[in-house]
């Protein structure tokens, strides 16, 4: 049986000046369904871009990347489109909410796009805003808008959901919530998630963690037994 | 709907720039309709006019022209209608009419503003309406009548009826608009004979069936009458239908080209504020395209800003020059022009003004985004590597030999990195500045040109009208008195083999009141021969001194005349000829108006000849002030207005920041 997602020989190059880099370089791994998968690696080892990748935001400059048995890596910029509209629920590091929308307005955005998706206040209710509706992202914390974010990326009822390094940007008892936040979705929905992150405390909550290093994998680690959020020290 | 919200938000948050374009656009659109509406209300009213007058297409004269001549003419192809009557000059008092005698009524047909509808059977005369407000006449009053040859008979005022003939001027042989010194009245054909005694008819009215060919059926018209053809004017050389042909451009030549200013500025600005919009939502714009919203929504997004704006300010800009600039202008017109009805139509053409200016605005923001939006999320979210920087053409060039500043270099460098802000920074400020100097140079030229006029170009101290003479009675008297210089102002189409132009001629008799050199302190007599025109005329007609033109006065031939000098004059559209030069082709020297140096000439003046009306040369000057101060108000405007736009324009452009 095929995997969920399956990279084989992923590579994508930029051209710097005269030199071309390998941002992601001849990477190959699985992702089941319901996963939580954590991506851990230095800064400028490619997860960020392999997150884009995977996610239909950037074009693979070779390789393959099967979601359900579709190459995205030869996708259209239509295809694309489509598929990160249908497929794909983003989450942010600096929660990249619309300022000028309110909580619910920056959710239902969202939502619109898809025929049967999530109500927009019962997500944000799920996430605790629940008296945050009406409020611009300007007059909420940064841990309430990357619920905000998560809000407005689930409410889709995405294939995958993709963090790029979710907690980045706030302190660690809000990242620790926003961490169980993710963790909870992913198992109450089966919600197949990907979290993109340089902090290592949380490869044990993860269902299989990715470690790359200058563009590659360069361990890929299973826990059978994966701890719940809220037993790991942050 | 959520994406609408958002535009209202982000137009809310940056409302210092949007409300700038919102102005400007509503000012191009304001100015358009404003001057379209006054030229489509001014050329519907004066067409409804014409089509319920059933206006000939020209005016023929004759001498001794019979009923016969009038059908054979009728009867030749292409011609629709014609008629025959009589013109003629007659006098009440010191008052002079042009008197129509009509057989039929079927073409210019006068409007019967009040009082009995026009017969040719019936005794009395139908006066002008303008000419019997102005001298208190009512239906019913009797006229005095003097006719040229002596007769004076009194006449019963049956109606009172304006003529699709004279729109602007009352007399074509005088440039005085004074409806109380100059009229016109309607009689028929059996109520003449009654009244007076006169011969046959001496101007043939005729319609044709098309406007094309017109000179052609001229010819066959021509041959038909012979010997009893004289001349012939068509609506290009009537004084009337000319000059309400040209008020009707310039009109829409104003409304086509003033607003160009507004929309350039608008698709700078546009341009400007979007081009930052959607720098600085790079990120949101990552966003949009990240949550799989399509790029064509996006785009459309943005330029629905661009139509968002256009609407907006060209509604605005509608609603005002509808209301605002008809209501400013139309109270000149209806002093300029004699209409029985005015139009308050609205031109269906102005609402392409909003689409231009939707147009203009969607456009500058599609310039805006450019490739943009064209990329992957991932490079919108990344954003632009910032452009290496380079020293400037203009550093390269001078820094061996100056040395800049830090700001100079910091400046040319950021110029030079930011060619098109920077490119579109001088000429918003060029723009600006020149329509500041423009409106200042304005009023200078205008107060100028009074002074010029006045102080230099009339040295009199008073000018008289005369009652109108004919050749004989003007021939019999004598000109030369101490102090007075007789001149005869009229119309005549001046042509030369680019343009052709109806202006007013000032035939100068004997003396020294006129100085047609305004630089120089001693008079410069105007020449014996050929014709001065103005250099502005001169450059309008494209010909120069030793160049040929065309003159012809009341329709006669076309009279070759050299042109023996240019001029700068004070007034573009006039042009000056000596008494010897206007008679060595054939005209004779008809004084209307009497210049005159002091007091004592005044009195001569009175004792001497048919004065009707004196004016001193200082009331004169200040009634020109007066008018002028039309045009100090809009120079006024345009400078408020360019200081205004020059403060939006660097403001919302920002060019370095």
């Amino acid at each position: 049986m095929k995997s969920f997602i399956q990279i084989n020989n992923l590579l994508r190059t930029y051209q710097v000046g005269e030199n071309e880099v390998a941002a992601v370089n001849s990477m190959e791994f699985e992702i089941e369904q319901g996963e939580f998968v954590v991506i851990l690696g230095p800064s400028g080892s490619g997860k960020s871009t392999l997150l884009n990748l995977l996610g239909g935001m950037d074009q693979a400059t070779s390789g393959t990347i099967l979601i359900e048995g579709n190459n995205i890596a030869q996708y259209s910029l239509e295809e694309l489109s489509r598929y990160r509209r249908s497929d794909i629920g983003f989450v942010f590091q600096f929660y990249n909410l619309i300022p000028n929308l309110t909580a619910k307005e920056n959710v239902d955005l969202s939502r619109k796009l898809c025929k049967d998706g999530l109500d927009s206040t019962e997500m944000l209710e799920a996430v605790g805003l629940a008296k945050r509706l009406h409020h611009f992202p300007a007059e909420l914390s940064g841990g309430e808008q990357q619920r905000v974010s998560i809000a407005r990326a689930l409410c889709k009822k995405p294939k995958l959901l993709l963090c790029d390094e979710p907690t980045g940007a706030l302190d660690s008892n809000t990242g620790a919530l926003i961490m169980s936040v993710l963790w909870d979705i992913s198992k109450k929905y089966n919600q197949t998630v990907i979290v993109v992150t340089h902090n290592a405390a949380i490869a044990d909550t993860a269902n299989k963690v990715i470690r790359l290093k200058d563009g590659k994998v360069i361990d890929i680690q299973i826990n059978e037994n994966p701890l719940p959020m809220n037993e790991v020290a942050w | 709907m959520i994406l609408f919200k958002k535009m209202l938000r982000d137009i809310k948050h940056a409302k210092a720039q949007f409300l700038t374009i919102i102005i400007i656009a509503a000012c191009g659109v304001f100015t358009f309709v404003g001057s379209i509406t006054v030229g489509s209300r001014l050329e519907e009213s004066v067409h409804q006019f014409y089509k319920s007058a059933d206006i000939n297409d020209v005016w023929v004269n004759v001498e001794g022209a019979t009923p016969q001549d009038v059908d054979a003419i009728r009867k030749l192809p292409g011609i629709e209608a014609a008629q025959g009557r009589t013109v003629m000059k007659v006098f009440s008092d010191n008052r002079v009419l042009d008197l129509f005698v009509l057989n039929e009524n079927v073409l210019s047909k006068p409007y019967l503003a009040t009082g009995e509808p026009f017969e040719s059977e019936k005794e009395g005369l139908w006066l002008d309406q303008e000419f019997a407000k102005a001298n208190g006449f009512r239906i019913g009053d009797t006229i005095r009548i003097h006719t040229g040859n002596g007769q004076s008979v009194p006449v019963i005022i049956q109606g009172l009826v304006l003529s699709p003939e004279k729109l602007i001027d009352v007399s074509s042989e005088t440039l005085s608009t004074r409806h109380d010194l100059y009229g016109y009245a309607y009689m028929g054909e059996t109520a003449a004979h009654h009244t007076f005694s006169f011969s046959g008819m001496n101007q043939l009215l005729i319609k044709m069936k098309s406007e094309k060919n017109i000179q052609t059926q001229l010819t066959s018209v021509e041959q038909v009458l012979g010997q009893k053809y004289m001349n012939s004017l068509t609506h290009e050389e009537h004084t009337s239908t000319s000059g309400a042909a040209n008020q009707i451009g310039q009109f829409k030549t104003i409304g086509y080209v003033t607003p160009m200013l507004f929309f350039l500025l608008a698709i700078l600005v546009v341009i400007s504020t979007m081009s930052r919009l959607i720098t600085n939502q790079r990120v949101q714009i990552g966003t949009l395209m990240s949550l799989g919203i399509h790029i064509r929504k996006i785009k459309w997004h943005y330029l629905s800003y661009g139509l968002f704006l256009g609407i907006t300010g060209g509604v605005i800009g509608l609603i005002a020059g509808y209301y605002v600039i008809p209501a400013i202008f139309m109270g000149t017109l209806h002093q300029s022009f004699i209409l029985p009805k005015w139009s308050d139509s609205f031109p269906i053409e102005t609402l392409w003004s909003i689409a231009a200016v939707c147009g203009c605005c969607i456009l500058a923001v599609l310039f805006a985004c450019g490739g943009k939006l064209n990329a992957l999320p991932a490079v919108v979210l990344k954003g632009e590597a910032p452009s290496r920087p380079k020293k400037s053409l203009f550093e390269s060039i001078f820094h061996s030999k100056a040395k800049f500043s830090f700001q100079r270099l910091w400046l040319l460098r950021n110029l030079r990195s930011r060619k098109v802000r920077g490119a579109m920074g001088i000429f918003g400020s060029f723009g600006c500045a020149f329509l500041i100097l423009f409106g200042f140079a304005n009023i200078d030229t205008s107060n100028k040109s009074i002074e010029v006029e006045f102080d230099r170009q009339y040295l009199y101290q008073y000018k008289a009208d005369l009652l109108a003479l004919n050749a004989e009675q003007a021939q019999s008297m004598n000109w030369n008195q101490a102090g007075i210089q007789p001149i005869q102002e009229r119309r005549v189409v001046v042509k030369s083999t680019t343009a052709q132009r109806n202006l007013p001629v000032t035939i100068i008799g004997s003396g020294d009141y006129i100085n047609l050199d305004v630089a120089s302190p001693d008079v410069m007599p105007v020449p014996e021969t050929g014709v001065v025109l103005s250099q502005k005329m001169a450059d309008v007609l494209g010909v120069k001194a030793g160049s040929t033109v065309s003159l012809r006065i009341d329709g006669g031939q076309w009279k070759e005349m050299i042109v023996a000098q240019t001029i700068q004059a004070p007034v573009a559209n006039r042009i000056f000829v000596s008494e010897a030069a206007w008679q060595q082709h054939g005209e004779i020297f008809v004084p209307n108006v009497l210049l005159l140096g002091d007091q004592a000439a005044l009195q001569s003046a009175k004792e001497h000849y048919p004065v009707t009306q004196i004016v001193a040369k200082a009331d004169m000057k200040e009634a020109n002030r007066t008018l002028n101060e039309g045009v100090f108000a809009s120079a006024a405007g345009l400078t408020i207005a360019a200081i205004f736009l020059g403060i939006a324009v660097i403001y919302s452009l920002g060019p370095l920041i």
